[in-house]
């Protein structure tokens, strides 16, 4: 769920993808879209999985997410920014591995 | 190391890393965010059957599909980690201001006026989804969504202006005084049919 969003957004798609440390792709990017009757357009709700098995995975992983939708203002494709998170943490000092 | 598991909110950020050697998770948390915006996620083990075998969302059989994605808490039941969330005063009192106008809508409503802008009438939500998508199919070259846009219209409330600055106002010690003329679009002021996209040109 993508929750208070600026308000000249319209159906936001997601790009999701894992990364390692040096920006290659782990996993191909899949695109994601908003469950229309359950979002409102600054609360967009997706119930949407990403599945990571059967490829080796790099301990920098993190999933790597882009935000695009089409302003309202202008009506024109526009890109509302990235999110991050780290996949694996240490276990010692339960901070990201970095 | 551990897998990072839980349900956590995270932050949109409006610019990228800066493109160094080796990229962190150290890199992104000064970045610059979008405000009030986040998302939420959850990280866990994969799913398992009865029998103990892994389950998947793209499994051809539907019932076993469905038992592959648990359902995710409701916000209010506080389950998602606020750690790398970190909202500001301003923002707080961005959430109050936005609860008391109650400016929030359908997603469907919003798209269906996007939609008919351009001339299309769409009212099946597939239909719509497939519009979206051939419109941002290509997102090599994006440019960034306008952060300085401050808020959809409301009648109940009106708006304001601020005036910045005088330009080419040699005589400092006349009386100045300014005149501004908004053209409100009628769209905002119906009942029904009212516009999710007018503008208002200000001169």
């Amino acid at each position: 769920m993508v929750r208070h969003l600026p308000e000249n957004v319209s159906a936001v798609k997601i790009i999701a993808k894992v990364i390692n440390n040096k920006l290659y792709d782990i996993l191909h990017p899949i695109t994601m879209w908003p469950k229309i009757e359950e979002s409102t357009y600054m609360h967009q709700t997706y119930h949407a999985k990403l599945e990571l098995r059967g490829i080796e995975v790099d301990l920098s992983a993190m999933l790597h997410m882009t935000f695009m939708t089409i302003e309202t203002t202008t009506l024109k494709e526009k890109l509302i920014g990235f999110s991050f998170f780290p996949l694996f943490i240490d276990s010692d000092t339960r901070m990201p591995v970095i | 190391m551990a897998l990072h598991k839980g349900a956590y909110q995270m932050p949109i950020y409006s610019e990228y890393p800066p493109h160094t050697e080796r990229v962190t998770y150290e890199n992104f948390i000064n970045l610059e965010r979008v405000p009030t915006a986040s998302v939420l996620l959850r990280v866990a083990y994969t799913a398992i059957d009865d029998k103990g075998n892994f389950i998947s969302v793209k499994d051809p059989n539907l019932r076993i599909a469905s038992m592959a994605f648990e359902p995710a808490p409701e916000y209010s039941e506080v389950a998602y980690s606020t750690t790398y969330y970190l909202t500001t005063g301003i923002e707080r009192e961005v959430f109050k201001i936005r609860k008391q106008r109650k400016i929030d809508a359908p997603l469907k409503k919003v798209l269906q006026a996007v939609c008919s802008a351009p001339g299309v009438e769409l009212t099946d939500d597939k239909d719509m989804v497939v519009y979206f998508a051939k419109r941002l199919a290509n997102v090599s070259s994006l440019r960034m969504i306008d952060l300085c846009f401050f808020s959809t219209y409301a009648p109940e409330v009106g708006f304001r202006y601020n005036l910045y600055a005088l330009h080419g106002a040699v005589e400092k010690h006349n009386i100045f005084s300014v005149l501004g003329s908004v053209s409100p679009p009628s769209s905002p002021y119906q009942d029904n049919n009212r516009s999710m996209l007018a503008a208002f040109p200000f001169t």
